[in-house]
This record gives structure tokens, C-alpha cells and sequence, in this order.
């Protein structure tokens, strides 16, 4: 069989992946802090050229389709305001720090966040919110209508007797330098290889990278028209590689037809 | 079968419940004491389709490849802000100005919460709300009161024959997270494990926000939000719709092919 027939049809899968990828994007619209992801795919052309001219070894020229990595891109979205007390955004760079049970950690944009029954500052999915104090709690005296939080994240409940406000926790903001270091385990959810050099930036005297909003979401970046343009080319690519198959496909049947006699 | 079907199908269904609840907020603009219900999303689980690490023909992938299958409903919750007070003339028609909330006694002995206020008096003098459940935190009234006047900490006095004569202080229930409260059905909430537990006190206490007599809240919709989510969401819809339409076209090439 020939190599251009298995070409075409990894050409056909990796389009199918990539309308996958897409079909997330849009989906995820409504998700808070959701950053789109894309499917880089290694070129076709770069491999077979690295090849020719490298004659003592010929690189694997593209069979099935390369897939490559998939990449996020980390822009930042639109500031959507809910009025919701516990509805988080940061503004610039950094990720909220959450904790699973088995206590590893996890980042997120995604910071609409929930009360726990024990007054544990939790996401939609049940992780612990992270502070300067570990895991970010609520005292049940406190009426969360009262809450108020300042640019660098630092939480506090107006007291009416006193006029004081009572600090509660800053919330832990970490970044990195090169955010490709961060792995999506799920849709707002990224982990960090550890020794990535990531540092929390809500502990600088005068943070100046990013600013939290509250009773404000981060929205999803995935911008309708970026999606449909994709969309729509890796449909015509897909239509192109399925064009070829069936050249293919009319070949071998010719070549049969008119040798086999 | 393409993921791309599901995926997109779960995000029409999102939009979907993101526009029911948008016509149900629009329909109760006018609801007094009515809170905004508010939808969240969270993400579902990642499926993996090769680890981080496997390798292909060209060497490791380093990240892996991880699909997502979509969104689900994370909360349906209702959002507690002031409502803007409407005047009328009823002596038991209050409002809450900040926070609290009026406990109501269910016929089930169960105590509910509301922020609605139109109030009335039984013949027993007790005062009962529209459906007729009694109003716990209120002071007994005379039946023969002509006139009932309630200041901003909540003390009822009632005017009858001549003589003012002090009631008694209107005591209101607060919660340290509202949000969490279950909603019952017109305008009451009950206690749950996620809203904490009721704490009760006096109006223009600390933590209470103040009675406002001759007053009613109105709800907290606010109609421009509404028509800009609806938009959003019905653009969404489309958009979700068209990822199916190139799943379906791309499957019928496939299965074209031959």
C-alpha cells in the first residue's frame, strides 16, 4: 500500500483532533477562566526536507499525521462583573493556587469560588483555595455580603461595631516565567513540574503584574471568530486529505482493474 | 464516534439551561422579594488519549494529549443582593434594608426564611404572611390596633383607642453564606448544611440590616445584565451548533470515502 494513502488519512485524524480541540474552546465558553487550547502540528514539509538533505537519514516523513503538542495559549479574557461576593479574577499574570485531597496542588483562573459546609474557601469542584495561611477559611460569624478584597488579594470582612476591617487570608497568586511549564490536567486546571522557579507574586511589596477583582469572573478567551476560522480550515483540510484518499482509492482500483488481466 | 458530537452537545445543553435561567429571572423582574438565580459552570473530566511522555514516530510527546469532554452545571444558586424598595401604604408591609432574613413557621414545624415582606394580622392579632404562616420574631398585635408603626430597629408599636403601647422588637435570622440556602418555592429559603446555621438577633445590630415600615423590596434582576447574558448565550448556542454541523459534515466525508 502506499505511504501517501496512510498521509492522507493521519491528515484526516489529526483534523478530526483538532475540531475536537475546537469543539472544547466553544463548549467552555460559560467556564470562568477557561484558556483555549490548539493543536500545534508538526509540518509536513519541514520533516521531509530535513530529510533530503540529510541523506544518511531519512526522518519519519510524517506517517499518520504527526500530532504534536498541544498548546494553551494563556491570554488573558474579558472581566465579566456577577456581584457574587466569592466570584475572584485576576487581572495580569499569575494563577489562583488550589489544593486536591491528596494535597498536591493544582492552578486555576477559574476563580468563582464556593463556601464549604466547615467555611473552607472551595472551587466548583471541590479543591481547597490556598492563602498565605493554607487553606483559606471562613469563620461563620462573618457575612460574606461584608467581604471586601483589596488589589493584591488580601481578604477582609468590615466589622459594622468597630469600623475595623478583619483580615481573613491573602489569597496565594503563583506564577512562572514561561507559562508553557504549566500542564492542563483539566479544563481550568493546570499543574506545575516542580522546580519551575515559580514564585507567589501576591507576597512583592507592590505587586504590580497583577490585580484581583472581586465579585468579577475572568472569562473564557476563546474568541467565537479565532474558533470559526479554525473550524472552518481544518474542515478543508479534512476535505482535501479525504479528496486524496479517494484518489487513492481510484487508483488501486485502476491499477487493479487494468494489470490484473 | 467523534467526541467532537458530545463535546459540543454539552455545551448546547449549558446554553440551554443558561437561557432558562435568564427567562426565568426576566419573567420574576417584578417578583417582590424576588432573588436572581445564578447558573455556574464547572469543567468534566479530561479523557486521556495518550499519556504526557508516550512516544510517537517522531519521538515523546511531552505534554500528551488531553481532551476535553465538555462542561456540566456546577451550581444553581441565588444571588443576594439588595433589592430597590417600592413604597406602600399597608402598616405590615416591611422591608430589609442590608442583611437578614424574616423566619417563617412552615405548617411542617420546619422554620423558612424570606425576604419578602407583605405581611398581615390573623384574627388572633399574630402576623401571618400572604399565604397564611405565621412570622416567629413578631411581636403579638391588638386586634383592635388602628395603626401599627415600626421603627428602623425593629420596634412595633401599635396605636389603638388613643394609647401607643410598645409591642415588642421584630427579631431576624442571618447566615454566614445565603448563597448556600435551598430555595423552597415563593420567596422562602431553608437552612441547608452549606449556608451555616441561622443566627438570630435585632434589626440595626451589628450584623442586621434595618426594618423599613411602608416599604417593599422589590427584586434584584437587573433587566439590561439579563438581555446581554441571553445574547451571550444564544450567540454561544449557535456557535456550539455549528461545531456539530462540522462533526456531522466531516463523518459523512468519512463516510463518503467509499
Amino acid at each position: 500500500m502506499s505511504i501517501g494513502l496512510y498521509s492522507a488519512s493521519g491528515g484526516m485524524a489529526l483534523e478530526m483532533k483538532r475540531q475536537e480541540s475546537i469543539a472544547t474552546n466553544i463548549a467552555s465558553s460559560s467556564l470562568p477562566g477557561y484558556k483555549r487550547e490548539f493543536i500545534q502540528s508538526s509540518e509536513f514539509t519541514d520533516a521531509m526536507y530535513e530529510s533530503m538533505n540529510d541523506k544518511s537519514e531519512v526522518k519519519g516523513i510524517g506517517i499518520g499525521g504527526t500530532i504534536g503538542e498541544k498548546k494553551v495559549d494563556f491570554s488573558q479574557g474579558a472581566l465579566k462583573q456577577t456581584g457574587r461576593p466569592l466570584d475572584f479574577a485576576i487581572n495580569g499574570k499569575g494563577f489562583f493556587e488550589v489544593q486536591k485531597d491528596d494535597n498536591s496542588k493544582m492552578y486555576t483562573k477559574n476563580g468563582s469560588f464556593m463556601l464549604a459546609a466547615n467555611g473552607d474557601l472551595i472551587t466548583s469542584e471541590g479543591y481547597k483555595v490556598l492563602g498565605d495561611n493554607g487553606v483559606i477559611s471562613f469563620n461563620p460569624n462573618y457575612s460574606l455580603s461584608d467581604l471586601t478584597v483589596s488589589n493584591d488579594g488580601t481578604l477582609m470582612i468590615e466589622d459594622k461595631t468597630g469600623n475595623t476591617m478583619n483580615s481573613i487570608d491573602k489569597l496565594s497568586i503563583i506564577n512562572v516565567e514561561n507559562t508553557d511549564s504549566f500542564k492542563r490536567v483539566s479544563g481550568s486546571y493546570f499543574t506545575l513540574p516542580p522546580a519551575q522557579g515559580a514564585r507567589n507574586l501576591a507576597q512583592d511589596a507592590n505587586p504590580e503584574e497583577f490585580s484581583i477583582l472581586n465579585r468579577t469572573i475572568e472569562t473564557s478567551n476563546a474568541a467565537p471568530i479565532k474558533e470559526m476560522v479554525s473550524m472552518i480550515a481544518s474542515m478543508r483540510e479534512f476535505e482535501m486529505s479525504q479528496k486524496v484518499l479517494k484518489m487513492f482509492d481510484t487508483r488501486f482500483r485502476l491499477e487493479q482493474q487494468k494489470l490484473t488481466r | 464516534m467523534s467526541r467532537t458530537l458530545w463535546i459540543a452537545a454539552s455545551g448546547m445543553e449549558a446554553q440551554q439551561m443558561k437561557t432558562d435561567n435568564i427567562a426565568n429571572n426576566i419573567a420574576n423582574v417584578n417578583t417582590q422579594g424576588y432573588k436572581k438565580g445564578m447558573i455556574r459552570f464547572k469543567d468534566m473530566l479530561y479523557q486521556k488519549v495518550s499519556s504526557p511522555g508516550a512516544g510517537t514516530a517522531n519521538g515523546a510527546i511531552p505534554a500528551g494529549i488531553q481532551l476535553g469532554t465538555g462542561v456540566q452545571v456546577a451550581s444553581a444558586s441565588k444571588l443576594f443582593t439588595q433589592g430597590s424598595l417600592e413604597s406602600s401604604s399597608a402598616d405590615l408591609d416591611v422591608a430589609i434594608e442590608g442583611n437578614g432574613f424574616f423566619q417563617v413557621s412552615l405548617p411542617s414545624g420546619k422554620t423558612a426564611y424570606t425576604r419578602a415582606g407583605s405581611f398581615h394580622m390573623d384574627q388572633a392579632g399574630q402576623v401571618v404572611t400572604g399565604e397564611g404562616f405565621p412570622v416567629l420574631g413578631f411581636p403579638t398585635l391588638d386586634t383592635n390596633s388602628t395603626s401599627i408603626s415600626i421603627s428602623q430597629d425593629g420596634t412595633v408599636s401599635s396605636f389603638s383607642g388613643g394609647t401607643t403601647s410598645e409591642k415588642g422588637r421584630i427579631t431576624l435570622a442571618r447566615f454566614a453564606n445565603p448563597e448556600g440556602l435551598s430555595y423552597l418555592g415563593g420567596n422562602l429559603y431553608e437552612e441547608s448544611a452549606v449556608s451555616g446555621s441561622a443566627q438570630t438577633g435585632n434589626p440595626s445590630t451589628s450584623d442586621f440590616g434595618n426594618i423599613a415600615q411602608h416599604k417593599l423590596e422589590g427584586s434584584n434582576v437587573d433587566i439590561v445584565k439579563e438581555m446581554v447574558d441571553m445574547i451571550a448565550a444564544q450567540r454561544a448556542y449557535e456557535l456550539n451548533s455549528k461545531s456539530i454541523k462540522t462533526a456531522d459534515d466531516m463523518l459523512r466525508m468519512v463516510a463518503g470515502l467509499k
